[in-house]
């Protein structure tokens, strides 16, 4: 098969521009000067009125982040300039209850987004968050008089600091890495989940992260706390708006899933090809509690994210299915990372990833069992698929095992949509277009089934819709 | 396909000029004891074997690195690695494919299975894939664990003892990987290492 015909097929955000990159002038309430020193970190305290320990907690931070090199593994962070960055821009005054509320152009662009039509639909409870700040919030009535808890993670500080004071900075704390620092610095909005013992919230609730103005830090800060026995599942979306310069979105996730709890986390992330995705996610997931982190890397110009499960309680599970396509520019460097710490700990890790236009996409991953997890349990499984030869893929496992009892498998594949494939399904009447597209979405599918409809839809229709519009 | 003994130092490198297996000893196994191998494909269509079979008692420590590095198209490298570890034993290992842009229609594979016979044992593994090539087939699989105990009730209700039982266990583990070393003698070598 001609080679140049396949370069084109597949190209997921084609249009992005007009999809998602758009941007509204909305003018900001208030805009911290850019760059970033100590004044400005207190400066987002004192806007935020803030209690004395957090603006210790981020003076400390703030140092770390000094102190801490750049990483110099995984992907190119050289020429990201920090002092041209704006680290905290507020864009209205406050968290509104319903959409008629929130300013015009806020409101236009959520629309566009399609959020106000989904939540209507669909979703348990919205946050939407428009560069530093939630701009609009709500949780359907009966999930409220539950004890569910859905905010806005400045609203809830001022409203539940005992969890916060519990919970906060204890599962990723500020000295994990450079960008755990920097987050804990300047963290502004995120959303803040309580589910109460034995309640089971079948509808996702869904935050919604926007950049949209130009060299922006997005550092949003999320705290998930599923009490004993309950279920909930969250889904994060991201996109920015179209620029020529790099923005920086660093976030910190920590769930913990207590005793008996089930927890699952998908993130549909599609940056413009300008934004630094650096983010830290992790859970401490208890007895019999299970984590799942669903993980879908489209778009940024260059991710690096290993979501962890820390398996700290008896029979805990934790899994991480991720997706990841790397295009022109991008280098979509994710993976995984599960920790066995108790005995009879499991944990599963599923990764595929695409690389096309001369893409790079990396898997990193680390399956750590310690003495004290008698019987553990993992299974890795990566593959990759690689659409052109400008493209790149490579797959950098570590397994440190260290109880005998443990049961670890790895497996990894790297290759190209097999010719026999193609021949077989073109021999049944398909052409080569619908033959690519069917191995494709076949590739992707265990993970794509595992998706909320409306995602998986999107996704599937996505690949569907380049394939066809592009050969013609 | 020829065979060859290799006894590795910190930094063997080899070219493969024509079809080769190399079966690889080492030295010695006492505490950090270091070893790697880069086999470089540059001449196209040849092939290559790593086999390498090792067994670690108490203090005993073994870092390995294995790296095949295909320059030429039309290369193919299998490795495969099986270490036993026996109580207070020690394993490090690092398995790289490294496939560059010229060379198409490379296959490589890499199969490592650490067996863990006894307690207080470490093992790290980890396999490494690097492919800029896009017409390839490349794939690492890697396990660890302990022995089978539904094997080992088989064969304990065929009168063997468990020790017995156990010892045919971990032959056989091996002798998957002996029995693809085409010359008896190097054979015989790589047999008694992990006696």
């Amino acid at each position: 098969m001609p080679r140049k015909k396949m370069k084109q097929k597949i190209d997921i955000n084609s249009n992005y521009a007009s999809k998602y990159g758009f941007n509204v002038t909305s003018t900001p309430v208030f805009k911290a000067q850019k760059g970033l020193t100590e004044e400005i970190v207190r400066q987002i305290s004192q806007m935020k009125n803030e209690p004395k320990w957090m603006l210790d907690f981020r003076l400390r931070a703030y140092k770390i982040f000094r102190e801490k090199p750049t990483p110099t593994w995984g992907g190119d962070l050289s020429k990201i300039d920090y002092d041209d960055i704006y680290y905290y821009l507020k864009p209205s005054n406050q968290e509104e209850k319903t959409w008629a509320d929130v300013p015009d152009k806020i409101k236009e662009t959520f629309d566009r987004l399609g959020i106000p039509q989904a939540e209507k639909e669909y979703l348990a409870g919205v946050k939407a968050q428009f560069d530093s700040e939630v701009i609009y919030g709500n949780l359907r009535e009966e999930l409220q008089e539950q004890g569910v808890i859905f905010l806005g993670t400045d609203d809830a500080l001022k409203k539940f600091p005992h969890f916060f004071e519990e919970y906060f900075g204890k599962v990723i704390p500020p000295n994990d890495n450079k960008f755990a620092a920097l987050n804990s610095a300047v963290w502004s909005g995120g959303s803040f989940v309580y589910i109460p013992k034995g309640v089971h919230v079948t509808r996702p609730l869904q935050a919604y992260f926007r950049i949209n103005a130009q060299n922006m830090g997005q550092f949003e800060r999320t705290l998930i706390i599923a009490d004993e026995g309950s279920y909930a599942s969250y889904i994060e979306g991201c996109t920015a708006s179209t620029y020529s310069t790099n923005s920086l979105h660093s976030a910190v996730v920590e769930v913990i899933v207590k005793p008996g709890a089930r927890f699952r986390y998908t993130t549909i992330q599609n940056w413009y090809t300008n934004v630094y995705n650096l983010v830290t996610k992790r859970a401490k997931v208890e007895k019999d509690a299970n984590m799942e982190w669903l993980d879908c890397n489209l778009g940024s110009l260059l991710t690096m994210k290993f979501p962890s499960c820390y398996l700290v309680g008896e029979n805990a599970h934790g899994e991480v299915l991720s997706i990841a396509y790397a295009s022109k520019g991008q280098h979509q460097d994710a993976g995984a990372k599960m920790v066995h710490i108790a005995p009879n700990t499991t944990s599963t890790i599923i990764s595929k990833s695409i690389s096309a236009h001369g893409g790079r996409t990396s898997y990193r991953g680390l399956v750590a069992v310690t003495p004290s997890a008698k019987n553990a349990k993992s299974r890795v499984e990566c593959d990759a698929l690689i659409l052109d030869h400008d493209s790149r893929s490579d797959t950098y496992p570590t397994m440190k095992i260290n109880e005998p009892s443990a049961n670890i498998e790895h497996e990894a594949t790297v290759s190209k949509i097999g010719e026999e494939k193609l021949f077989y399904l073109m021999s049944r009447g398909l052409t080569e277009t619908e033959a690519m597209s069917l191995i494709v979405s076949g590739f992707i599918e265990p993970i794509v089934k595992e998706l909320p409809l409306e995602y998986a839809l999107e996704l599937n229709r996505l690949i569907e819709l380049e394939m066809e519009g592009s050969v013609g | 396909m020829k065979t060859q003994l290799v006894m590795l130092n910190e930094n063997t490198e080899i070219k493969v000029t024509e079809d080769t297996q190399f079966v690889l000893q080492f030295p010695s196994v006492a505490q950090g004891a270091k070893y790697s191998l880069n086999l470089i494909f540059e001449k196209q269509g040849v092939s290559g074997e790593i086999l390498c079979a090792y067994a670690l008692t108490a203090g005993q420590e073994l870092n390995l690195t294995t790296l095949s590095t295909h320059k030429a198209p039309n290369t193919s490298c299998l490795t495969q690695i099986k270490g036993a570890l026996y109580t207070g034993s020690k394993s490090n290992y690092t398995g790289k494919i490294i496939i560059e842009k010229p060379a198409q229609q490379t296959t490589a594979f890499l199969d490592q299975a650490v067996l863990v016979l006894g307690e207080d044992t470490n093992n790290i593994s980890q396999p490494i894939l690097e492919i800029e090539a896009d017409d390839v087939k490349a794939s690492h699989g890697s396990t660890t664990g302990r022995v089978n105990e539904d094997q080992v009730y088989y064969l304990m209700s065929r009168c063997l003892s468990r020790d017995e039982s156990q010892a045919i266990i971990v032959e056989g583990f091996f002798e998957s990987l002996i029995n693809k070393i085409e010359d008896t003698s190097v054979a015989a070598v790589a047999r008694s290492a992990i006696r």
